[in-house]
């Protein structure tokens, strides 16, 4: 002990002692300073990064196309009930690699907070969706089969459940939905009014669209009813970027939709089968609904 | 010395936890929109937290016609064989990222393309054999092939029979549909699944039970099992589903 305090007495060791102090506070003071200049730098980067995105998603969006689309999302959300039929291109490409288009027609009838009928027609194929507010009916006319998915709440989430679990795309969501422009704008990172055209002798104003994968483009009538005429997404993250085209018509907010359009009744010998939940990557078919 | 020392230490130690209180929240948001921006992605855009949730399949996404959903449960269209005069099968797995056309009874999209296969009708009776036609033999039996057509000899002349288990072929017939079953890739064509050989050809194997078909097999015979409607081709029951708001089919055993 004795030997021990003669050590630490002595001037060189306090000299030693004092040298290591300084030099630890040496090295934390270095080692704050650069962690101080990098988390400067982060922070610097982040608010940049921050604000440049902030400032091109806002110029990117022209208030004059996000103003129509609004208008047009209003008008339509807050209709309580309408028909429209729409005929619907979509391309394809043959295994030969010969690039075509398929077409169909969609009928819609709609009332606000939860009925939806739809009627899809080609040359072969027919079918009809249903949602009564307590399921969705899905019916095949060509073979005569149809199946129920039991969900209740408004068309909005009955259109996602019909999607999420069951993979049934309702056909032109978009504009059946509560808030279109609030869906629509969700993900679009540039707007831009392209200006006024004519669809099917209609004058109306074309916007287009941009987001991460897709472009889309919507032809909206000029004048009091601001309802869409035209409709067309690209898919441009999949090759040759085929489009779905939707061209409008027939728009009717007069016609009363009474309970009886959207009540499902089966045809004649209609057979009724399972409507399958969708897997995921780690399960097959979830259960089933009949 | 030591309350100096203190002093001296506390006052870096304050910046520090300053700085990490600040720059820590301020790297994690700035690193994701640089890597963003890295991939082209867009600016400001919503956060692709899609990617790690997994997605349900088969959803054909420019049948949906959806801005909403347009990234819900997408995932290519089957694969369907095509076969060039002169140039092998191309099946690869690269490939099933390409859409091809499916030819489907029950899409929405009106397109219909006929396979040679298409018209097989269980017993149908020839006088002579189509040109070109490949010879096998299982277990002895003659069996003769035309592109996913089945053959034998009877009374004279031929007769169309279902596919046989266990005969290989050169390559699945024009038009199969790549279908991935119990680890496998099976190819779907007139009612026969194929699946590859260590030699390069492809032998019709037993129907996979549970599997979910865009199509039924050509002459597939409408029955009733427990009350419910079925069909039934080859000794396979195959059940109606909705699958995607779309009529598949599900091979079962009753």
């Amino acid at each position: 002990m004795s030997g021990v305090r003669a050590i630490e007495s002595h001037p060189c060791y306090f000299e030693f002692s004092n040298r290591k102090k300084s030099m630890k506070n040496r090295i934390i003071n270095l080692t704050a300073h650069w962690l101080r200049a990098a988390f400067a730098a982060a922070a610097l980067v982040g608010l940049m990064a921050l604000s440049v995105s902030a400032a091109d998603q806002k110029a990117a969006l022209d208030p004059r196309a996000d103003e129509l689309l609004k208008r047009m999302g209003d008008y339509l959300g807050h209709a309580q009930f309408f028909s429209v039929s729409a005929e619907v291109w979509q391309d394809f490409q043959l295994s030969s690699g010969q690039r075509i288009q398929a077409g169909r027609t969609i009928e819609l009838r709609v009332r606000r907070p939860n009925r939806l009928r739809a009627e899809v027609h080609s040359t072969r194929r027919n079918r009809e969706l249903v949602y009564d507010g307590s399921a969705i009916t899905l019916l095949n006319r060509a073979q005569n089969f149809y199946g129920t998915v039991h969900t209740s709440g408004s068309l909005d989430e009955a259109m996602d459940v019909a999607s999420e679990r069951f993979g049934i795309a309702m056909p032109l969501e978009d504009f059946i939905r509560s808030d279109p422009h609030k869906d629509l704008l969700r993900r679009a990172t540039s707007a831009a009014d392209i200006g006024p055209v004519t669809v099917m002798g209609v004058p109306c104003e074309h916007l287009a669209f941009t987001q991460d994968n897709i472009d889309w483009q919507v032809w909206i009538e000029n004048g009091v009813r601001p309802v869409p005429r035209k409709f067309i997404i690209t898919y441009k993250d999949e090759p040759d970027s085929p489009q779905y085209t939707a061209i409008f018509s027939n728009w009717d907010f007069t016609t009363e939709l009474p309970d009886f359009v959207f009540k499902f009744e089966p045809p004649a010998g209609a057979s009724k089968i399972k409507v399958k939940e969708m897997k995921t990557e780690n399960q097959s078919h979830k259960t089933e609904e009949k | 010395m030591n309350t100096n020392a203190h002093v001296t230490q506390s006052f870096p130690r304050r910046k520090i936890g300053l700085t990490f209180a600040l720059g820590l929240p301020a790297l994690l948001i700035a690193l994701p929109l640089i890597g963003a921006e890295r991939r082209g992605a867009p600016r400001g855009g919503a956060p692709r937290a899609a990617m790690s949730v997994p997605r349900p399949a088969m959803v054909d996404r420019s049948s949906h016609g959806s801005i909403r959903h347009v990234d819900t449960h997408v995932v290519q269209r089957p694969v369907q064989v095509r076969r060039e005069p002169g140039h092998p099968v191309e099946v690869h797995r690269e490939d099933r990222t390409r859409h091809e056309v499916f030819v489907h009874h029950d899409v929405d999209v009106d397109i219909h393309r006929r396979h040679h296969w298409s018209d097989f009708a269980f017993g149908r009776r020839l006088a002579m054999l189509p040109f070109g036609c490949l010879t096998l033999q299982i277990g002895g039996v003659p069996y003769y092939y035309d592109d996913g057509i089945y053959f034998q000899p009877v009374g004279g002349g031929y007769q169309e029979v279902y596919p046989p288990v266990g005969v290989a072929v050169p390559e699945p017939p024009d038009g199969a549909i790549a279908i991935d079953a119990g680890g496998q890739t099976y190819y779907y064509a007139g009612g026969a699944f194929y699946l590859q050989q260590a030699d390069g050809t492809y032998a019709t194997a037993p129907t996979p039970i549970g599997v979910v078909l865009p199509e039924l097999p050509p002459g597939a015979i409408q029955v009733a099992v427990k009350g419910t409607v079925a069909y039934q081709f080859n000794g396979v029951y195959y059940e109606p589903v909705f699958v995607n708001g779309v009529t598949q089919y599900e091979t079962f055993m009753p």
